[in-house]
């Protein structure tokens, strides 16, 4: 069966999975027939999506902070903020394969597989890159060098390269095999410090190389206001992979003020991302990557993870909804009534939408 | 000299040696460490895992069997057996603005007055510990100045001393080229001039002036109490190399040469965003610090006199919001107490399973103004300010100290 | 129109008999001065008053409350010789006409309707400017309020919307009552006040509602940002943090009646189309109703705020103190003289000058603050005696370089290069040695030290150890009492005479003559220190400038 058109303007959710509890990763599997999401519930969560079955796995002792199919195997790897890495046979079995107990001291917030499925590579608080066999977990290499939290990982279409981005705005590229840092990308525009900060603000917090691997979107937020409500500017820089310059940055024209959690390229070489507000609608946003202002903004509830499906026109994205007691204080609620925010699983076709078909 | 200081209610003549040291080893302090914005109780005293409004970090075991500490807390749960934890806190206001200055003045009943800060009240309810220093002194990022603001009704002279960045105001060192002497002696002409100014004139904003003067000059004498360069590196490493350790360190010298009382401002912990990113990095700044001082001062045979509290206006809500933060929860929350008067290993108040409700009894701050004056020997239901010929309790008469966390 | 008056027993009393008495003052047209020192005795009853303050004191007190300084030892000298019997009067008038009038009232203004803050798009020059404009002349006080809430000037009157700051709507309804209308309904805007109960939440959201059309638009051609209005189309909505009962309201003045929000047909709304960057304007403008409705002669609670806070600014406390606390708990010291200077205000045209000038001639402002003989202790609000008040940081930073005579010192505001740009945090953290040459950077340095934190009123004498350590060791101070050629201290270097010194020391710091014991201790310092004369001279002048006669507007 042929895909329709990618025709970004006329994108429509197409698919809603609700669940009760926050969810913060979410992706499609290789073969687009399951989702995987994890978050606050400690639990992956699995959707088998043209049988509609539904599957919970246990094992993790707290929120669950990554998620990664195998690239080419049946498998899933999940990570959590205690700095476990789970295996899970996830069609067959209802136990992790394997399991690496700690892979970083505390948060694992970046897990990726090499597109021939040898390695798993994570990354997280401890600020070291951690290369392990896809097969049996057994660590290879470490790649020291940050010097603070690594957000997020990401390999170069030719799979030769990968890139790590910290809270400092930092990004290194690493050649696969060798493992040795070949370069260092300056996004400091994503972190801010100031005087009276208590912290480290923002970082880079997401990664989406282009399909012909020329340029490298990186995601976060600049000029934060303050380390308490974390308030910025929600911001792309578009690299040039030859000369590791920026060429572009593009911004929103909405409310948002919280980083792009997540990038994707599209076929048609324009660019997505999702970003977060506080109690507010956020929204998923379309660029040329030439212009600063997107093509195209969807309204929808704050989005803290983007995954494309293999037919490239669905886009998948975690979505905060409120439980209804939002806000400051208890204004008059019980422990019965006091409700947590959920998650909406939502599913973006990336065309538009088919005429119903006529009765009769 | 100590007349014109005023506050030293009771103490009639300190003069007589025998007299001022049996004062001296009565004397109770006391230090305030506020959170600005609202600490965490989930990310700090009460973590509660399994909770469905739990965050990522462990629970860590503390030095109490049975008690857990967020693991973010884990210098304090090594000296939780020297503490005393209050977990349900449970407070009216949700707001900053109104709810700073509620928790600070003890939220009395109202009596058409601007009430003082825990500080000022206790400059005056117990006076200075030492007639030569001011009795209230805040450590604060950002500007320095006196603020009277925090004394209400109370007289001006109540009011903070605030040090920008701990740092003493630089008008405290005599000029280039003016020796003690010729200080001594252009002051005395000074005191001529309003001698005569005051002959017929009654009036408490020019006794105020005078008194301003007066501390001025006891500061400036005993300004090596604020020099930090006397403090010792391997001190500084123990309560941390961030503006909150450097300050409650500070905090210490201040307490050691004998200030009554030592407010220790840290701000922006109002983390409505990216509150487990955050908390990461903000709660530690207050664990080191605090235990630090907690046992800086048992070592020092200082604990049992001097009162150590640590609070915000506010806890967070167990909600997580749309920017992974927390918002404001007065509802249920937590703060920690020490010292003077304070339990050993009290951990107080309980909650529904999953932390967001008190179940059971929940405390105001009136309660906790109650306790405070309590364990500092003053009666909060007895004693009372004079005001314009009115009587104002000293704290919410409608409040009790809590037992719990009393010796 | 109900106005919140008190309303127990007692006050309705005194209230009839107040207004009696009134009456037939009233009817027999004596001059306002009279009238607010026989109102004074009236209340105080048969006690000893203090005397009017000799001339010296009154020279000087004038001086700081009309042009914001001392007098010159040459003004102090003139002033003392005048024979005529009309001086003091005379004295009040020249001020009143004087350049210096415009420039200090519009500092102080700008003081207690700013509260040190700089919101908005209009600089603080172009709103001293355009304030100092209104002040010369016969500034009418409602006029200029109006003007600020309207904020449709264009030109030299746009900066009348510096009041209103960038118009955040939450702190223009904060501003406006507790500025205009002495109500402090900030704690009104989640519930009804929990102190005063005759501030409701309705009074804060229908102020609100005046309010919350107004936003920030910029002219693209000229690059200037006004005050426009959007549509209002319905009534405010809250509600009460503690009942959760929804409510709504239309623009309301306290006391007042509520604005209909008329409903127009589609299209009709507006009678001016968008253009150069401006929105459509709207036919029902809320804000520009408010503008009027709270000027109005007939709006009690505006005026007596008025009165109230011009009393402040030359007695040192309003008659209902604190200023933004104007209910029926907290009754005026005085609230027949209250009621009259309103009524008089208004009755002559909100004429701001006209005001200062009949309280300025009234005894109770000339009173000395010496208390009367055998009298150890008098009320402050008796009025009895004057209350010395606090000069304000600009005050004294001016006081200062007039005694030390070191004005010459200053650089014009031009000759300061951008790169150059003096380290005022530097100053106070010690990091630098350097001293600031400009009269801006002088300033900023007094009013950190000596000002409140802008957002905050600047009301009551505020001592402190920081400000007194200022005033004693202060480097660039300590640098004015070097003797220099012109200053002071120069000055008194070339005196041989004892006396000299001493006539010249007190004219100068203290605007006034020494007594003969004060001749005797200069002497005497002198005497002793004969080895360092000059810099005892220093030593004189550094302890008059410490000293309490100086840091009071007695």
């Amino acid at each position: 069966m042929s895909v329709p058109p990618l025709h970004v303007t006329q994108s429509w959710a197409s698919r809603e999975l609700e669940h009760d509890r926050q969810l913060f990763r979410a992706q499609f599997s290789p073969d687009g027939q399951w989702i995987a999401a994890g978050g606050q519930d400690k639990l992956v969560h699995l959707w088998e999506l043209e049988k509609e079955g539904k599957k919970t796995l246990e094992g993790h002792k707290t929120w669950v902070s990554s998620i990664v199919f195998h690239s080419k195997e049946k498998k899933l790897f999940t990570a959590d903020y205690l700095g476990v890495i789970h295996c899970w046979d996830y069609e067959k079995a209802d136990k992790p394969t394997w399991t690496i107990k700690e892979a970083d001291r505390d948060n694992v917030r970046a897990l990726v597989v090499t597109a021939d499925g040898k390695y798993l590579i994570s990354a997280g608080d401890d600020a070291v890159i951690k290369v392990w066999k896809a097969s049996d977990g057994k660590q290879v290499v470490k790649l020291e060098g940050h010097e603070e939290c690594i957000f997020c990982l990401a390999f170069s279409p030719d799979g030769k390269h990968l890139v790590s981005g910290d809270l400092l705005g930092r990004i290194r590229q690493w050649s696969i095999g060798t493992w040795k840092q070949v370069r260092e990308l300056d996004a400091k525009l994503l972190h801010t410090r100031k005087e009276n900060f208590l912290a480290d603000v923002g970082g880079v917090r997401s990664f989406a190389f282009s399909d012909d691997g020329k340029l490298l979107a990186v995601g976060g937020m600049k000029e934060a206001k303050s380390n308490a409500f974390c308030p910025g500017k929600p911001t792309v820089l578009v690299f040039d992979w030859a000369t590791g310059e920026v060429k572009n940055e593009l911004g929103i024209k909405g409310k948002s003020d919280g980083p792009f959690n997540a990038l994707q390229f599209l076929e048609d070489g324009n660019l997505v991302g999702h970003t977060e507000i506080l109690h507010s609608d956020s929204e998923l946003v379309f660029w040329k990557v030439d212009q600063a202002e997107p093509i195209h903004s969807i309204k929808n509830g704050s989005g803290y993870d983007l995954s494309l499906h293999p037919d490239k026109r669905q886009l998948l994205v975690p979505t905060y909804v409120t439980g209804g007691s939002s806000g400051n204080g208890g204004r008059g609620k019980t422990p019965e009534n006091y409700l947590p925010n959920t998650s909406i699983l939502r599913v973006f076709s990336l065309y538009a939408k088919p005429e119903e078909p006529k009765e009769g | 000299m100590l007349g014109s200081l005023g506050g030293l209610a009771g103490f009639g003549s300190l003069l007589h040696p025998s007299v001022a040291k049996q004062i001296k080893e009565r004397k109770k302090q006391v230090c305030l460490i506020w959170l600005d914005g609202g600490i965490s109780q989930y990310e700090s005293w009460h973590p509660l895992p399994d909770s469905k409004f739990a965050g990522p970090f462990r629970s860590i075991k503390t030095s109490i069997p049975g008690v857990h500490f967020s693991e973010l807390m884990s210098h304090s749960a090594k000296i939780a057996h020297k503490i005393s934890v209050i977990r349900t806190m449970s407070t009216k206001d949700p707001n900053h603005s109104t709810g700073v200055p509620r928790m600070q003045r003890g939220d009395p009943l109202d009596r058409g007055v601007d009430y003082p800060y825990l500080g000022s009240a206790v400059a005056k309810l117990l006076g200075p510990a030492d007639p030569e220093l001011p009795p209230y002194v805040w450590i604060k990022p950002g500007n320095g100045g006196f603020i009277h603001r925090e004394a209400g009704f109370l007289d001006a002279r109540y009011g903070a001393l605030a040090l920008g960045d701990g740092r003493p105001p630089v008008h405290i060192h005599r000029p280039k080229g003016v020796s003690s002497e010729l200080d001594a002696a252009r002051n005395a002409l000074r005191q001529k001039a309003n001698e005569r100014f005051k002959a017929y004139r009654n009036l408490s904003d020019v006794d105020a002036y005078e008194t301003s003067y007066d501390m001025a000059r006891q500061l400036m004498a005993r300004k090596e109490i604020f020099d930090d360069e006397k403090l010792d590196p391997r001190d500084r490493e123990r309560y941390g190399q961030h503006p909150l350790g450097r300050h409650v360190l500070q905090a210490r010298q201040l307490l050691e040469a004998g200030v009554r009382f030592v407010k220790v401002n840290s701000y922006h912990w109002d983390t409505h965003g990216d509150n487990f990113n955050m908390s990461q990095r903000l709660v530690p700044q207050a664990d080191q610090p605090f235990a630090a001082l907690i046992n800086d001062l048992d070592d020092r045979g200082m604990l049992d006199h001097t009162l150590v509290v640590m609070m915000s206006e506010f806890g967070r809500t167990p909600l997580i919001n749309s920017r992974l933060g927390r918002d404001h929860w007065p509802d249920c929350w937590s703060i920690a107490l020490a010292g003077c008067g304070i339990k050993r290993g009290a951990i107080v108040g309980e909650t529904t399973k999953d932390g967001g409700f008190v179940n059971g009894r929940g405390y105001d701050v009136g309660d906790l103004f109650h306790t405070i004056y309590n364990v500092l020997g003053i009666d909060g239901h007895r004693v009372r300010y004079r005001h314009k010929g009115q009587k104002l309790a000293i704290a919410n008469d409608d409040c009790e100290p809590i037992e719990e966390v009393m010796q | 129109m109900s106005i919140p008056f008190p309303t127990d027993y007692a006050s309705k009393i005194f209230w009839v008999f107040a207004g009696m008495v009134l009456g037939c003052h009233l009817f027999a047209e004596k001059p306002l001065h009279r009238e607010i020192d026989k109102l004074v005795k009236f209340r105080a009853g048969d006690v000893p008053f203090a005397k009017v303050a000799d001339d010296a004191t009154f020279l000087r007190r004038v001086s700081l409350d009309l042009t914001g300084n001392i007098p010159t030892t040459d003004e102090v000298i003139l002033f003392l010789g005048d024979k005529s019997v009309s001086k003091r009067s005379d004295l009040i008038e020249r001020f009143l006409k004087g350049e210096k009038f415009a420039d200090y009232w519009a500092e102080r203004l700008s003081v207690m309707l700013l509260e040190r803050l700089d919101l908005g798009k209009v600089s603080q020059d172009e709103w001293k400017v355009f304030l100092g404009k209104s002040l010369a002349g016969e500034p009418k006080w409602d006029e200029m309020v109006r003007q600020m809430i309207e904020a449709k000037g264009v030109g030299a009157s746009r900066p009348a919307m510096k009041f209103l700051g960038k118009a955040d709507h939450h702190l223009m309804t904060e501003n406006v009552s507790r500025l205009l209308l002495g109500m402090d309904l900030t704690c009104a805007k989640c519930h009804d006040h929990p102190s005063v109960k005759e501030w409701k939440q309705s009074h804060y959201w229908g102020l609100f509602a005046y309010l919350n059309q107004t936003k920030q638009a910029t002219r693209k051609k000229e690059g200037k940002t006004y005050l426009v209005e959007s549509l209002a189309t319905k009534k405010v909505e809250f509600e009460s943090v503690f009942d959760l009962v929804k409510m709504s309201t239309g623009p309301r003045l306290p006391g007042g009646g509520e604005v209909e929000i008329p409903q127009f047909e589609k299209g009709e709304e507006f009678e001016k189309v968008a253009e150069d960057g401006l929105p459509a304007v709207p036919k029902f403008r809320p804000r520009e109703i408010l503008a009027n409705d709270l000027t109005a002669k007939e709006y009690d609670v505006f005026t007596r705020n008025s009165v109230n806070r011009i009393w402040f600014l030359v007695m040192g406390r309003g008659l209902s103190h604190p200023l933004d606390e104007m209910h029926s708990k907290n009754p005026p010291s005085h609230p027949d003289l209250l009621a009259l200077l309103a009524r008089e205000f208004s009755g002559h045209g909100f004429d701001l000058k006209w005001l200062l000038r009949e309280i300025m001639l009234s005894e109770t402002y000339q009173r000395a603050s010496r208390l009367p003989k055998g009298v150890a202790k008098v009320e402050p609000t008796s009025y009895r005696v004057v209350t010395p008040k606090g000069l304000t940081p600009e005050q004294l930073l001016r006081a200062v370089l007039r005694v030390t005579g070191n004005v010459g010192e200053i650089n014009p505001p031009d000759s300061e290069s951008e790169a150059e740009k003096f380290d005022r945090k530097g100053y106070f953290t010690g990091t630098h040695d350097e001293l600031p040459s400009s009269l801006e950077d002088m300033k900023a340095i007094f009013v950190q030290t000596f000002g409140e934190p802008p957002g905050q009123p600047e009301i009551d004498f505020s001592p402190g150890v920081n400000k007194s350590l200022f005033l004693m060791n202060d480097r660039l101070i300590q640098h004015w009492l070097k003797p220099r050629s012109g200053n002071l201290v120069h000055r008194l270097g070339k005196l041989n005479k004892d006396s000299a010194v001493a006539r010249e020391l007190y004219l100068c710091v203290l605007s006034r003559l020494p007594e003969e014991e004060e001749r005797d201790w200069v002497s005497d310092y002198l005497s002793e220190n004969a080895h360092r004369r000059e810099e005892a001279q220093g030593d004189l002048v550094w302890s008059l400038l410490n000293s309490a006669e100086f840091r009071f507007n007695h």
